[in-house]
């Protein structure tokens, strides 16, 4: 694709730089065995004058002050966020650059997302679809969330199948692919393989109307963006999803006690600290950050049910309010 | 090179003159077809454009225009296509309009070498013709510098490809289409009405054959 040399420049270029009618173009296309001239349409910018300084494609401004708004009420994640307002501001000014005809390359977003899990990865993941629907750059935006089972089948041929309707599922929104790297463990004969050479071909074939997201643990990750050399290459966007901090998982905490009406005394707070702290020293793993806030918080609630009903006592202060006694100290609610 | 993949979606280019009707064809063929909304992307030049979710009747009236060209850039409008049991997403690719000479336009030119890519990256290419107005001037259709003769010569090479004669109900519509007819014997040729409708089965069955 080179856009230097005249007579390097294919007869598409020619074309676009004026240097050739569409008649006489046409002809030698046909002329040309096969017809089929160089790829790539012409990259050179014509030096025109703007066609309108409106981005093209319907972006919808309600939409999107919705979703960043979403975006910035998530606990901590300072990073992740800063990495999605880099890929709106990627969009935006890549359509205002097309709307004066200045070259862009093509638009690739598929992305991969290294983490724990719990680390909220599917939900910003949904949000990233919602986002570029909100930009015009998919049709819907919808998330379609998939792991190994659903995408890798029984028999030979069976997997390829299973993956394409997925993908036709997702297309004109987001495939969310959790746990990516299980689609490559089970060596050479395992059908996984055979899932991401599907996914790689539909990663290719429906870049405009299709973002593929694959996301897992850090270093399976690598192993698994090593495994088929077109993978990396076709995924621009590799967003890192740190661990949360204990203060961030109590934050997270107070955030869903609130939506259920519930409240935590300072020594049920203090217990959860040392409950989530407990964990990260004890080098339980997989670690499940958010996912293990909401199991330890659903074990409380359970515990302070059977200890209200035990002592009788039903004021709405009692019935809301959780003490250190309620708060185990692992999942199983010990 | 396309080939026809299983499940998938298929493009057919609808390709010709500015002002002989693509776009009026590829919405109203869309409404046949059982589309009622649409799903648009408009691609400014070199860029992946954007997606529009837009209804066919404001469709018509924003994006048909009597001055020409009126598409200057290209566009996609998605129909689910029942193929036996499955359903394939056929795309009709809206392009903007060739011409015989170079255009001033740099952005216009740019847009006319991407439907030329267009053109070559197709399963389908769909040659729409007007009618009368080749009915005023038969000659043209031998003409080496035309446009036209060259698209149908690129699109005989390539196959799967049909000429589409549009705006039958206007006056001198069916005698362009005769004009077409005796000079290009060995092509598909199909007389339509985008306005009208007329013809449309025939280019369904047409597509149906060559998805």
């Amino acid at each position: 694709m080179a856009l230097t040399s005249s007579n390097g420049s294919s007869v598409i270029d020619r074309v676009a730089e004026g240097r050739l009618s569409p008649a006489q173009a046409l002809r030698w296309l046909s002329e040309s065995a096969g017809g089929k001239g160089s790829q790539g349409p012409a990259t050179p910018a014509p030096t025109g004058t703007p066609a309108s300084d409106e981005p093209s494609g319907g972006r919808d401004l309600e939409a999107l002050a919705q979703v960043m708004a979403e975006l910035d009420a998530l606990v901590g994640l300072d990073r992740v966020k800063q990495a999605v307002r880099e890929l709106r501001a990627y969009v935006e000014i890549r359509q205002r650059r097309a709307a004066v005809g200045l070259a862009c390359e093509p638009l690739v977003l598929h992305m991969a997302f290294k983490g724990n899990p719990g680390t909220g990865k599917t939900t910003v993941a949904r949000l990233v679809g919602r986002m570029l629907k909100a930009l015009g750059v998919l049709p819907k935006g919808h998330t379609v969330e998939v792991e190994r089972a659903d995408l890798v089948g029984e028999f030979v041929g069976h997997t390829a199948q299973r993956t394409r309707e997925q993908i036709r599922k997702a297309i004109g929104g987001v495939l969310f692919v959790d746990e990516a790297y299980s689609l490559a463990r089970g060596g050479e004969k395992d059908f996984g393989r055979e899932a991401v050479d599907a996914l790689v071909k539909a990663m290719e074939d429906h870049r405009h109307e299709l973002v593929v997201i694959v996301a897992g643990y850090d270093q399976e990750m690598e192993l698994f963006l090593n495994l088929n050399p077109g993978l990396r290459s076709r995924i621009p966007f590799i967003i890192d999803f740190p661990d949360y901090t204990t203060e961030e998982l109590l934050a997270i905490a107070t955030e869903m006690l609130r939506a259920r009406d519930y409240r935590l005394t300072p020594e049920a707070r203090e217990r959860l600290a040392s409950a989530l702290l407990y964990h990260r020293v004890g080098g339980w793993y997989p670690f499940g950050n958010a996912r293990l806030v909401r199991n330890l918080l659903e074990a409380a609630i359970r515990r302070q049910a059977v200890r209200l009903q035990g002592a009788g006592a039903y004021s709405r202060e009692e019935l809301m309010l959780l003490r250190a006694e309620d708060i185990p100290l692992d999942e199983a609610g010990a | 090179m396309s080939s026809a993949p299983l499940d998938a979606t298929a493009d057919a280019c609808v390709v010709g003159r500015p002002g002989v009707g693509k776009t009026l064809f590829v919405l109203r063929f869309a409404q046949w077809c059982g589309q009622r909304r649409l799903l648009m992307r408009q691609e400014a030049p070199g860029s992946s454009g954007g997606w529009v979710e837009v209804d066919l009747a404001t469709a018509v009236d924003r994006l048909v225009g009597t001055q020409t060209p009126t598409t200057r850039a290209l566009q996609h409008v998605e129909v689910p296509w029942r193929q036996g049991k499955r359903t394939l997403h056929l795309r009709l690719l809206d392009t903007v309009g060739l011409t015989d000479t170079i255009h001033p336009d740099p952005l216009l030119r740019r847009a006319m070498a991407e439907t030329l890519t267009a053109v070559m990256e197709s399963l389908v290419v769909l040659h729409v013709l007007d009618g009368p107005r080749i009915a005023q001037r038969p000659g043209r259709l031998l003409d080496e510098d035309d446009v036209d003769v060259q698209i149908g010569r690129y699109g005989e090479r390539r196959g799967r490809y049909a000429v589409l004669v549009n705006k039958l109900d206007r006056p001198g519509g069916r005698a362009g289409l005769e004009a077409v007819r005796r000079a290009w014997p060995h092509r598909i040729v199909l007389g339509i009405s985008a306005l009208e409708g007329w013809g449309f089965a025939s280019v369904r069955r047409f597509l149906q054959r060559r998805l």
